[in-house]
């Protein structure tokens, strides 16, 4: 039993696609014949520059230009008008004379008789004709086991009102093929594994993405915890979250300790960890309401601001080798500001796309010099303000979305109109190329209009990507917010948002956006309602039956500290400060110079920023790292400074057992368990003598700074978790 | 996890650890059985490491090893083909060196893919599947060292199995394998006089009883915290960067391998006193001490513009670009392996991600060209002084015999004694074949 949702065709009827109708219009049947074939695909004759001599445009997007280069170039051998099957086109398909490309099909399939009688009534392209609406069904599926197959159709409506079943000739292109095979000759996806799945599928420019799903385990009889969720009883995010692991029989873990929530807090919105006296009257404090006054606390702190735009400053890339660091500095201050202030996130974008004048002085115009021309802001703009990545339309229409070329060059356009040196303004005059026409592009807004005349484009760019109705703006903002708060955008990668590539949540994700807007595009209330969410509450351990969830948040994800927090962990837990190359920074979170010397930073893995980081990389815990930590300076240094933690420790704290504790609460931000209290006590005792007294203080001092390393160089201690 | 490989071994292979236990070899040698060394083949498998030089951007077929004289002068080039040692083989007149030695090489001529963009391509060749978007496949050198971390604790070598000398290509990750098998990547030049490998040595008063104390203590704090950080580790015990780190400082033998001050001034000069150069030197004393899989990356051989500059002189009235480097490196590296008796047992190839346009552009420069390029395989039993395919008269496509880097990586795990077939694990159980696609060039093996 399948439960399908979306989509409105059910009743379609399949069986139409194996007539072979009298007119074959080019265009819209014999083009969509060859992408389904793979001819004009990027691999083959779709690349820029052809294959074997023959060039079709990327997926049949210029249907005049394929028609012209089948029926005229090469003499037009490649249709033989007075005998079909003499044709090129047909005996390279099927093989029957050498073809780099194998064989398509056969000489009985459908598809060589629809490209017979095209060629037989002429080879003719009459143009004009435009698919309007492709239906492609279903749109969701949940099915109950690996192993189950799904009917699957495609009807089209054309601009002369025909209507057509085109499954046959729809590609249905699996993400995962050992995941979803496509079966049948196109009418059926088989599903081998358990968990979500896309399918992408294809018919002339229109793409859609299919989402299949298996549960993740069988449904048990009586099983309470896959019950229907009390919906009411939860908040907006959680409605959502818990629905989708009902639905796929994930069991969610349980909510995490109080230590184990305000550290996280502490690292996600302020940069660092809880001190401890601050942790410890948290986690007496009796107020219900503590969770919630804890993140307003943080929310309202400069840490917040100085955190997030450094987070931001991660995905800009702002990069002082490009801006000098005077240029950085000033970007990087005005954001803080920004986000202090809770500045709405569109305005923010809107000055960022808009400002005028010196980049030492005005921070978000270095934004427009960031990115090193009009083609680059082109990119980053879209990549920025709506995680998209315009950058396959550069050298031809996306392949995976609606963009086109004139989309990316006209995009480009509106920011060549720029004087793009320390100073920014207006240059009206100045162009880019299309590189389709060879003449100057015309401005564009992005998959919208043209914009008309040589006037700087740039106002009417952010009026359209800041409205409130604009697709894209506040679910990107929403989508990167809510990664750096989950470990996962709901779109993932989150600078890759196209139909084809679904949110994890889609109604979510929408409930977000909408949320973000009506108030008024600012973060914090944003931040606020995720934090205080259950999902974001929930403990890090994997229960059984979620182990490996890495989509649904059935358990919080561990993540690694950027290496800008670590710093900080670090020269907090021990109590000796740093410092960053020639700067008087000790606040590694405030350092606007991405270039500054700084080995420590270095090690503990900063963003390069020659690409953005999006997200702190998952592999940081390198062996280079690793071999740092045991003979470099960074933390060996800090155990054995006379005025760090561990040396005033070791005078002031006679008490072993109270020692540990207080390294405890230092690096993990948590009291030490009796069971981990009664190892350390068997290791000392290995060394005391009979009274249980140290030989020396050096003994005391070795194996306290031993457990402190050990603590310090844990992944416990190295991860949000 | 349990790793499968006893449930796969077929009776032959069972056969082969039996021969090689009673022949007494070593662990390198048991890490070639349990590898699934010779489920495919008969032939015994001499290679036991491998150093890759990765020229990365992409080398241009047509100015290195596949010259076409006849062609017209838009695809010719600027270099003239020379003989080799090799009667019939003929490469770029930038290579003096290495023609000197063409019979110890395989040149593959006839790669041939569709992925024309620097990335996916290197993912391609370096993993031997093409890019996916359900799952990142791993490099080559770390399903080498996850292969040999499945070994026994107390076996695993004090050198780290997989080192990349400079910075890699981003595609040699760990892919779906733990993080611990990334390579071990020496940053820096190894040219500098001030060079030397970062944190190596203990500092004074970290005793190797300290050592121990303190990677049991870390260990100890994991296990009491509870977390499974699975992803972040993959759920993997074992090996970690950490385990990694203790091995190598507490062997001051492995150590010394990274100290190229060891060498004498005549075998530094041998190699040339540049990256390259002092990169592969790097690597043969890794390879020497035991080190499985070393890669060396060369960047800039993505010649869009000014090719025969960048190629001959470096810049214009230069001595030395990337070719003569190339020459003298590779030559050395060779001609030293054979001297130490290493050649035979150390694969070394020599490739990037594709080859470059026919065509020379309006620049002087090759653009991308996935559609033909070649590859140069020695030593680790490969035939020298082989061609393998031959590419078009203008360096298009293959003209016969299409080997895609799926074959090319299949070969070259068959080489070191590895079974394309063998399946590994995902961290979420999904069983992945090492090599899917390719067939293995019998020319090679």
């Amino acid at each position: 039993m399948a439960i399908e949702s979306g989509g409105q065709g059910s009743a379609i009827q399949a069986n139409d696609s194996r007539d072979i109708p009298v007119e074959i219009d080019f265009d819209t049947q014999v083009v969509p014949l060859l992408t389904r074939y793979g001819c004009n695909a990027g691999a083959c004759h779709g690349a820029a520059i052809g294959r074997g001599g023959l060039s079709l445009s990327l997926f049949g997007s210029n249907p005049k230009k394929d028609h012209f280069a089948l029926t005229r170039d090469l003499e037009g051998r490649r249709v033989n008008l007075f005998d079909a099957s003499k044709s090129l086109l047909l005996r390279k398909a099927t093989e029957s004379m050498e073809h780099g490309g194998g064989e398509r099909f056969d000489a009985g399939s459908l598809a060589y008789q629809w490209l017979e009688r095209w060629i037989d009534s002429g080879a003719r392209r009459e143009g004009g004709r435009t698919v309007t609406e492709v239906v492609f069904h279903p749109e969701s599926v949940m099915l109950d086991q690996p192993g189950t197959s799904v009917n699957v159709s495609a009807r089209a409506t054309f601009s002369d009102g025909t209507r057509q079943d085109v499954t046959r000739w729809t590609v249905w292109e699996s993400d995962d093929p050992e995941s979803v095979s496509v079966e049948t000759d196109n009418q059926q996806l088989r599903v081998h594994r358990r968990g979500e799945h896309v399918v992408i599928a294809r018919y002339l420019d229109r793409v859609k993405a299919i989402r299949l799903a298996v549960p993740m385990q069988d449904l048990v009889a009586n099983d309470t915890s896959v019950g229907p969720p009390d919906l009411e009883q939860s908040g907006l995010i959680d409605r959502y979250i818990t629905q989708k692991l009902r639905r796929f029989r994930i069991p969610a873990s349980g909510d995490a300790d109080e230590f184990a929530f305000a550290r996280r807090a502490w690292l996600d919105l302020a940069g660092r960890l809880p001190p401890v006296d601050q942790l410890q009257r948290f986690a007496v404090d009796p107020d219900p309401r503590k969770r919630q006054l804890l993140i307003d606390r943080l929310l309202a702190a400069d840490e917040f601001a100085d955190y997030w735009a450094l987070k931001w400053a991660n995905i800009l890339a702002i990069d002082s080798k490009q801006l000098q660091p005077a240029g950085a500095e000033a970007f990087q201050r005005w954001l803080v500001q920004q986000i202090r202030e809770d500045v709405p996130w569109n305005r923010v974008a809107e000055e960022m796309l808009t400002a005028n004048g010196d980049g030492y002085d005005i921070g978000p115009v270095n934004f427009l010099r960031s990115a090193g021309g009009p083609q680059g802001l082109a990119e980053s703009a879209t990549r920025v303000m709506m995680g998209v990545r315009l950058r396959c339309a550069n050298c031809h229409d996306h392949p995976f979305d609606h963009w086109r070329q004139q989309d990316y060059h006209g995009l480009a356009a509106i920011f060549a109109k720029l004087q793009q040196g320390r100073v920014v303004r207006s240059l009206p005059g100045s162009e880019v190329t299309d590189p389709v026409s060879g003449r100057p592009a015309t401005q564009r807004i992005p998959g919208t209009r043209d914009l008309a005349g040589d006037a700087d484009g740039r106002q009417q760019f952010a009026d359209w990507v800041t409205d409130p109705e604009n697709a894209y703006f506040a679910r990107a903002t929403v989508n990167r917010v809510w990664a750096q708060l989950m470990g996962r955008g709901l779109i993932d990668p989150v600078d890759d948002i196209r139909a084809t590539n679904p949110p994890s949540h889609p109604e979510l994700l929408d409930a977000l956006t909408r949320e973000f807007i009506a108030h008024d595009f600012r973060m914090k209330p944003l931040v606020r309602m995720i934090c205080l969410s259950d999902a974001y509450g929930r403990s890090s351990r994997p229960s059984p039956g979620n182990e490996n969830d890495r989509n649904d948040y059935s358990h919080r994800m561990v993540r690694p500290l950027e290496a800008e927090v670590l710093a900080g962990t670090i020269a907090d837990a021990t109590g000796v400060a740093m410092t960053f190359g020639d700067s008087d920074a000790t606040n590694a979170l405030r350092i606007t110079d991405n270039r500054l010397e700084s080995t420590a930073l270095d090690v503990l893995g900063r963003c390069d920023r020659e690409a953005a980081c999006e997200a702190p990389a998952l592999d940081a815990g390198s062996m280079a790292q690793a071999l740092h930590f045991l003979n470099g300076d960074l933390i060996n240094q800090r155990l054995v400074d006379p005025t760090g933690a561990l040396s005033k420790l070791l005078r002031d704290e006679p008490d072993d057992l109270r020692l540990a504790d207080a390294l405890y609460w230092r690096t993990l931000s948590r009291p030490m368990q009796d069971a981990e209290a009664s190892f350390w006590q068997a290791e000392w005792s290995k060394i005391q003598d009979e009274t249980g007294r140290w030989s020396s203080l050096g003994d005391r001092q070795e194996f306290f700074a031993d457990l402190f390393w050990g603590l310090l160089t844990s992944k416990t201690f190295l991860t949000n978790h | 996890m349990m790793f499968p490989n006893q449930v796969c071994q077929r009776r032959r292979d069972l056969l082969h650890v039996g021969g090689l236990t009673a022949l007494g070899l070593g662990i390198g040698d048991w890490f070639h059985a349990r590898a699934g060394l010779a489920s495919e083949t008969d032939s015994a498998v001499t290679a036991k490491s491998c150093i890759l030089l990765w020229l990365d951007g992409g080398p241009s077929h047509l100015d290195l090893f596949d010259l076409k004289p006849e062609a017209p002068a838009e695809i010719r080039g600027p270099f003239q083909p020379i003989s080799t040692n090799v009667p019939g083989i003929e490469i770029c007149e930038q290579l003096p060196r290495t023609a000197a030695m063409m019979d110890r090489i395989a040149l593959v001529r006839s790669m041939t893919s569709t992925l024309g963009e620097h990335n996916f391509a290197s993912h391609y060749l370096l993993t031997g599947y093409e890019p996916s978007r359900a799952l990142t496949y791993p490099g080559l050198p770390s399903v080498v060292k996850w292969l040999g971390s499945q070994n026994p604790p107390g076996t695993l070598p004090a050198l780290p199995t997989n080192i990349a000398i400079t910075r890699p290509n981003a595609m040699l990750g760990c892919g779906y394998l733990p993080e611990s098998t990334s390579p071990f990547v020496i940053d820096g030049d190894p040219s500098k006089p001030d060079f030397r490998v970062q944190d190596l040595q203990t500092l004074p008063g970290i005793t190797a009883g300290r050592l121990d104390r303190r990677r049991k203590f870390r260990e100890v704090v994991e296990e009491f915290s509870g977390h499974q950080h699975q992803q972040l580790s993959q759920s993997t015990p074992g090996d970690s960067a950490f385990d990694q780190a203790f091995r190598l400082v507490q062997s001051p033998q492995a150590r010394s391998a990274f100290d190229l001050e060891r060498e004498p001034d005549s075998t530094r000069l041998r190699y040339g006193r540049h990256t390259l150069g002092q990169s592969c030197l790097m690597a043969r004393r890794l390879i020497e001490a035991g080190t499985k899989f070393v890669t060396v990356t060369d960047r800039g051989w993505d010649t869009h513009e000014n090719l025969f500059n960048r190629l001959k002189e470096g810049f214009t009235g230069g001595t030395a670009g990337k070719i003569p480097k190339l020459d003298q490196a590779y030559a050395a590296l060779l001609d030293d392996l054979a001297e130490r008796g290493l050649l035979d047992s150390t694969l070394v190839i020599v490739m990037g991600e594709f080859g470059r346009t026919p065509k020379l552009n309006t620049r002087g420069g090759r653009d991308h060209w996935p559609g033909a390029f070649s590859v140069a395989l020695a030593g680790g039993g490969v035939t020298g002084g082989q061609v393998i395919g031959q590419s078009d008269s203008h360096g298009q496509r293959p003209a016969d015999r299409p080997v895609s880097p799926a074959d090319l990586v299949r070969t070259i795990y068959r080489l070191i004694g590895i079974d394309g077939d063998r399946e590994l694990q995902t961290s979420d159980g999904r069983p992945v074949q090492i090599n899917r696609d390719g067939t293995v060039i019998e020319e090679l093996v």
